[in-house]
């Protein structure tokens, strides 16, 4: 025994599953100098202990204060009288008042243990809840062969982060201990007793619904165990849980149980999934960690079991879960399996198809099984040891006063406490300073050992030293240089071990100092007069004693790692020292100076709570830890890499942006704002999340497969070829597809709506896997139990195949499968996996065949009876039913492909009727197209020449009518070369300068010709409408030898319409008297020509009084005209004639004209009519829109050259 | 008006005045617009006064057309010409353009 416990972890691992049947409940205690030293290997007896404390009680009265004893400023050898003031006696184990504890001092080995009660081990794991999150990797692990050992491990596992799996716990209602096989290949007695309990037919059908709901709690994805049509064939199939269907009409369900037979009912938990599962676990890096958790628990399993005598029982069965501890089991899932689970549930209570693809996500995402819990909370109770403290402040440098106050951390509601050593308790002080005040003794005086391990220590103890000194300073070494390494030398050893024991004495002192300065009544009484309020920082002493502090509270820690040498409430008090010097060190408020306000409304009744902020947080000891001060002097800045840290306050220079008051560049407006379309949104659905259209990265590599696993795939084809059930054509499927690419999301239809709603009617969800999962673990451990067994038993050789590195898809043959054939080829496959000689291609069914059907499920529904007569001729010929069946297939395979083939001929025949009709479609329609292409060209010609003469006709009467002819040459021809170097100088020439007069006086200047005239798409202004005009007439009046006075043509600028619509024509006295145009010669004028210009348009209106016409000539029209303006020009004609005027005889026409159809021409359209209507020319047979482009430039040289003469005459027209 | 004529013109306006006709001529320039009064001689011609027009009232004299009852004053007409009166108005129009 003492030579256990090496190091306080292991000890602390071991000690809660030790027992010793000497002390039954013993309080531990700090080690007793007197016991170590009677007995050496005894344990200290509670009546020991008592007796010590009652001493050390009985001794305070005596000494109030510790300070009575003890110099307080001086640790020096001066204090040491007081000191070596106890009797040396009462050191002495004798006298019964030395049994002063010594407190400090490592006890004797081995420690007293805490004991767990002596009832037998029986644990109680929280009941199976079956929790949603339950992996199919967990009911993988159930399949190993640790997993019974695991079972009742990892609560038990006093690891301070114990790892928790969920799944290993179960509740089971059976009280038999274990079930005891009966005969092989029978149901166990558990099964029975259970089948009984319940009756055959509810607990079948229960049973199958339970392993169903849990499959799809989990979201597991394998097949459901199948029903087979009859016992029957439920015997001949595979599987250690067979279900099968009795009665033809009112159908039960009945179940047996094969225990002989290894394959568990469901694929998820079969070792083949296990390892591809394992295997992907390992590429996260997740293996690893599982592997040594399951390590660890077998090990501590192991050790437990080696514990226990009783080698009959291997197994030890749960007891009855109490319905009270699911609150505890509760608590044990963390918050993130809580939610999950209840999404989960919720959805899977819905009966949504999502459930599938749920599994399979999580699958994908969270990977691992188990949930990491951290068990100090729930240790409270039992070991950790919880310390009070201040809630730590934000970091700030001691010189500034910290924190604003109005920020409320419920500081103000500490008040000073009565007593310094309120907290902590007189008596432990008491006790530890006497302990240490002993120990200080026994280091001065050199009663102690060194040695390289405790065990030499404690072979090497004299009686004049103390062992548990020994002890305390060799640990303290290795606390301070590590374990002594055997390849030191003596020297070195030596060196250390003196160190040590120096360190050791000097921290004895301090910590002595210590507690007589910091719990000293007084001190504090002062402390408190100065200030009436707790100080937020608290400044004790100088640096050097803060510093001492801060070394002070290492020793404390060290000590508190002893922990199981000291009792409970001395480790207390050490831990909370630690955290008072602590305090000290980090200059804040001693948690032992203050305590909470008290409330007294608190105590009354109505009381409301509030919420309110306590300054005071429990730490668990283990975790606290004295931190350097400058930790918390110069925190870490948060790492920032995009920008500069920025605090508020400080200025930075910003460039003055640029670009933002530059007036944006105003762009020229479009001609024409054109309109466009505002296109048409396209609005896209938003529901589809990325999660449903998540694929699994390419890089992830797929799947090199391992021999075993190559093995373990043609296993389960082998298996699917023979046995041709769904559950096996499932496995095969599972083990091809290991790599997640392959993993098709879609939805199966086990897990059909109806199927669920159904279940959702009949009973809830958990209820049956609550019920039936213990029972299923149960059942699957004693077939783990015998695989095992069985495996050591007969260690037969296994099959060796070459390993398949590539994933090849094996076509599935169509077998008939029904109940006879399957039991023989169950029975072939058992032979030919244990026989080395069962490859693929001597499997007499293995042949390659034609085409591949999926397994046709109607042939299991057949009549079992008249499939039996049929095989019962044949029973004992499976070579000949397999030719037979051979010979089938090959008819039925040649009956197909006649088949085809006539039907091919039909097709084909048909098809070239088809051809054939349409071609002769098509040359009908081509002829008839010929023909009409043909008459409608003969009826164009037809019509040419209909029109020309037409034309001709109307010319003809219209010139009759009008007066007007063709010209018997081209109106505008082109301009001489000459000419147009004139026109393109004029274009260029001085803007100021005047290049030419009209015949009115008007001067024409470059913008005249460059703006207004010669480029295409220019707007004529009046001067050269009026200079063309006057030109004209001046041109008809010479040839016609006409005076200006007495003219045959007259002209009128463009503003006399203006007037005349202003004024009338009484206004207009003064221009017509100027053009020449009075009542006694106007009818001997020809033709008179007003050009208008309203609203931006060029018109002109032409009077002709020989034919006594008045016409008004619009482009844009096509010649024909304003009736108003034609009323306008009568009414003129009639203010000139005046009695003259013969109503019946003017009339108003409209001439022919080519129509304008852009938006820059009419002054070159008005200007050309006029010429026209000059000559007596019909303008819509004298020019074209085309050529006035040309006329533009005509009409520029015209005007340079001043009037129709020399090149520009408009003679023989 | 002795001491006026004498400092004035002296001499020159005794031998001129019988001539009526020659004296000066209230012309108004409008454009619808603004009113603009010139005083000016029979024999001066009209493209002073145009150009003045033009230049007080910011226009191109290009741009501008004036018409003396509807019929265009060149710059070298002269009231004379014109046989314009005291009182007479010139209307202002501007430069007629079209196209479509």
């Amino acid at each position: 025994m003492p030579a256990q416990a090496p190091t306080p972890r292991t000890t602390r691992n071991s000690r809660g599953l030790r027992s010793s049947p000497s002390v039954s409940s013993v309080a531990p205690c700090l080690g007793n100098p007197r016991v170590s030293r009677r007995r050496s290997s005894g344990t200290p007896t509670a009546t020991n202990f008592t007796r010590a404390l009652a001493l050390s009680t009985a001794a305070d009265p005596a000494t109030p204060t510790p300070r009575a004893r003890f110099a307080p400023s001086s640790p020096s050898p001066a204090q040491t009288p007081a000191l070596a003031a106890i009797p040396e006696e009462q050191q002495q184990p004798t006298t019964p008042a030395a049994a002063l504890p010594a407190v400090a001092r490592p006890p004797v080995y081995p420690p007293p243990v805490a004991l767990p009660p002596t009832t037998p081990y029986i644990f109680t794991p929280p009941p199976r809840t079956s929790s949603p999150l339950e992996h199919p990797r967990v009911t993988a692990i159930r399949g190993t062969p640790s997993g019974s050992a695991r079972r009742n491990a990892s609560p038990r596992t006093p690891v301070r982060y114990t790892r928790y799996i969920t799944r290993f716990v179960d509740a089971t209602p059976s009280n038999s201990p274990a079930p005891a096989p009966k005969s092989p290949g029978e149901e166990t007695s558990l099964f029975r007793q259970r089948r009984d309990q319940e009756g055959e037919e509810k607990f079948a059908r229960e049973l199958w619904i339970a392993i169903r709901n849990d499959h799809y709690m989990r979201g597991c994805w394998c097949g459901l165990p199948n029903i087979y049509n009859s016992r029957e064939e439920a015997e001949a199939a595979a599987g250690h849980l067979r279900f099968y269907v009795v009665g033809s009409k009112n159908k039960n369900l009945r179940v047996l149980q094969k225990k002989d037979d290894f394959g568990w009912h469901c694929n998820c938990g079969n070792d083949e999934y296990q390892a591809v599962y394992e295997a992907l676990i390992n590429s996260n890096g997740k293996r690893a960690a599982q592997e040594t958790e399951i390590d660890l628990i077998a090990q501590s399993q192991d050790s437990e079991s080696s514990n226990s005598s009783n080698k009959g029982i291997d197994r030890v069965v749960p007891a009855p879960a109490e319905p009270a501890s699911d609150e505890v089991s509760a608590r044990h899932h963390s918050m993130w399996s809580q939610a999950c689970g209840i999404v989960s549930r919720a959805v899977a209570t819905m009966g949504s198809p999502l459930v599938s693809i749920l599994g399979k996500l999580r699958e994908q995402f969270c990977g691992d099984h188990y949930e990491t819990l951290d068990t100090r909370q729930k240790d409270t109770g039992s070991n950790a040891i919880i310390v009070k403290r201040l809630k730590r402040q934000a970091a700030v440098s001691p010189a500034t006063q910290p924190l604003s106050d109005d920020e409320d951390d419920g500081f103000d509601d500490l008040v000073w406490t009565d007593n310094p050593t309120k907290r902590i308790g007189f008596e432990n002080l008491q006790r530890l300073v006497d302990a240490f005040s002993t120990q200080y003794d026994i280091l001065k005086e050199g009663n102690i050992i060194g040695g390289s391990s405790i065990a030499d220590i404690e072979s090497q103890i004299q009686d004049h030293q103390d062992l548990g000194t020994s002890i305390a300073v060799h640990k303290y070494q290795e606390y301070q240089f590590g374990p002594m390494l055997p390849e030191e030398s003596d020297d070195e050893k030596a060196t250390k071990f003196l160190k040590t024991w120096s360190a050791y004495r000097e921290n004895l002192q301090n910590s002595v100092t210590f507690i007589m300065q910091i719990y000293d009544c007084d001190l504090f009484r002062d402390l408190r007069r100065k200030h009436p309020v707790p100080l937020r920082r608290l400044s004790l002493g100088n640096t050097i004693f803060r510093q001492t502090a801060m070394m002070v509270g290492k020793f404390f820690e060290f000590l508190c790692s002893l922990d199981d040498r000291i009792d409970k409430a001395t480790l207390k008090a050490l831990s909370q020292m630690v955290v008072d010097a602590n305090a000290i060190h980090k200059q804040e408020m001693l948690p032992s100076y203050v305590e909470l306000k008290h409330n007294p409304t608190e105590a009354m009744p109505g009381h409301f709570p509030e919420d309110k902020v306590s300054i005071m947080e429990d730490v668990p000891a283990s975790e606290f830890e004295i931190q350097p001060l400058y930790d918390f002097r110069f925190p870490e800045s948060e790492p920032c890499d995009w920008e500069e840290q920025i605090r508020p306050g400080d200025y930075r220079l910003v460039p003055e942006p640029k670009g933002i008051l530059k007036p944006s560049k105003e762009w020229d407006l479009p001609a024409s704002p054109r309109y466009v379309k505002t296109p048409e949104k396209k609005r896209k659905l938003a529901f589809m999340s990325p999660v449903s259209k998540f694929i699994p990265p390419a890089h992830i590599p797929a799947k090199v497969m391992t021999p075993q696993e190559a093995e373990r795939i043609v296993k389960a084809k082998l298996r699917a070829e023979v046995l041709r059930d769904e559950h096996s054509v499932r496995m095969l499927e599972a083990s091809r597809t290991v790599s997640r690419h392959e993993m098709s999301l879609s939805l199966q239809d086990k897990w059909n709506l109806e199927a669920l709603e159904n279940d959702d009617q009949e009973m809830g969800l958990t209820y049956h896997a609550q019920k039936y999962d213990g029972f299923l673990n149960n059942l699957q451990d004693d077939l783990e139990k015998r695989a095992k067994e069985d495996k050591e038993n007969q260690k037969k050789p296994t099959l060796k195949l070459t390993p398949r590195r590539r994933k090849v898809q094996i076509p599935l043959p169509a077998l008939p499968s029904t109940p006879e054939m399957r039991r023989r080829a169950a029975h072939l496959l058992e032979n030919d996996t244990t026989s080395p000689a069962s490859t693929p291609g001597i499997n007499p069914l293995m042949r390659p065949k034609v085409e591949e059907k999926p397994p046709k499920p109607v042939e299991k529904k057949r009549e079992p009876a008249t499939l039996e007569e049929f095989f019962a001729a044949d029973d004992d010929n499976l070579e000949i039913s397999i030719n037979k069946l051979e010979q089938l297939q090959l008819d039925r395979q040649i009956r197909e492909e006649f088949e085809s083939g006539v039907r091919r001929e039909i097709e084909d025949k048909r098809r070239r009727e088809e051809e054939a009709a349409i071609r002769e479609k098509k040359r009908r329609i081509e002829e008839e197209r010929r023909r009409q292409e043909e008459e409608r060209r003969r009826k164009e010609e037809q019509d040419r020449l209909e029109k020309a003469a037409r034309q001709k006709k109307e010319a003809e009467v219209f010139a009759a009518l009008t007066g007007l002819r063709q010209p018997t040459k081209p109106l505008i021809t082109d301009l001489s070369d000459d000419w147009g170097v004139k026109v393109t100088n004029a274009a260029n020439a001085n803007p100021n300068v005047e290049l030419v007069k009209t015949l009115e006086g008007q001067p024409l200047t470059r913008r005249d010709f460059e703006e207004m005239l010669l480029p295409p798409t220019a707007w004529l202004n009046d001067n050269i409408i009026i200079g063309s005009i006057f030109h004209v007439a001046d041109y008809i009046n010479k040839a016609k030898g006409a005076t200006d006075q007495e003219p045959k043509c007259a002209a009128f600028t463009s503003f006399f319409w203006n007037r005349l619509l202003d004024h009338g024509p009484k206004g207009c006295g003064r221009l017509l008297r100027r053009a020449g145009v009075r009542k006694a010669n106007i009818l001997n004028i020809d033709t008179i020509l007003i050009p208008i210009c309203a609203q931006s348009h060029w018109t002109l209106a032409v009077i002709r009084p020989g034919k006594r016409t008045v016409a008004h000539i619009d482009s844009m029209r096509a010649g024909s005209g304003d009736s108003a303006v034609k009323n306008k020009l009568l009414e003129l004609v009639r203010f000139i004639l005046e009695d003259e005027f013969v109503e019946a005889d003017w009339s108003a026409v409209d001439y022919e004209a080519p129509r304008q159809t852009n938006g820059w021409d009419c002054g070159v359209f008005t200007i050309t009519n006029a010429i026209c209507m000059a000559l007596g020319l019909n303008p819509k047979f004298s020019y074209t829109e085309r050529e006035l482009t040309l006329q533009r430039r005509r009409l520029a040289a015209m005007l340079l050259n001043e009037g129709f003469k020399g090149d520009f005459s408009l003679d023989g027209f | 008006m002795a001491d006026n004529a004498d400092n004035g013109s002296p001499g020159q306006p005794g031998l001129e005045q019988p001539q009526g006709p020659t004296e000066h001529l209230n012309i108004k320039v409008t454009d619808n617009n603004n009113e603009v009064f010139f005083k000016i001689k029979r024999s001066t011609k009209l493209e002073k006064l145009m150009t003045a027009f033009c230049e007080r009232q910011g226009k191109t004299p290009a741009s501008v057309r004036f018409l003396f009852e509807g019929q265009r004053v060149q710059p070298t007409d002269t009231p004379d010409t014109l046989e314009m009166q005291d009182g007479d108005t010139l209307e202002v129009h501007q430069e007629q353009v079209g196209g479509c």
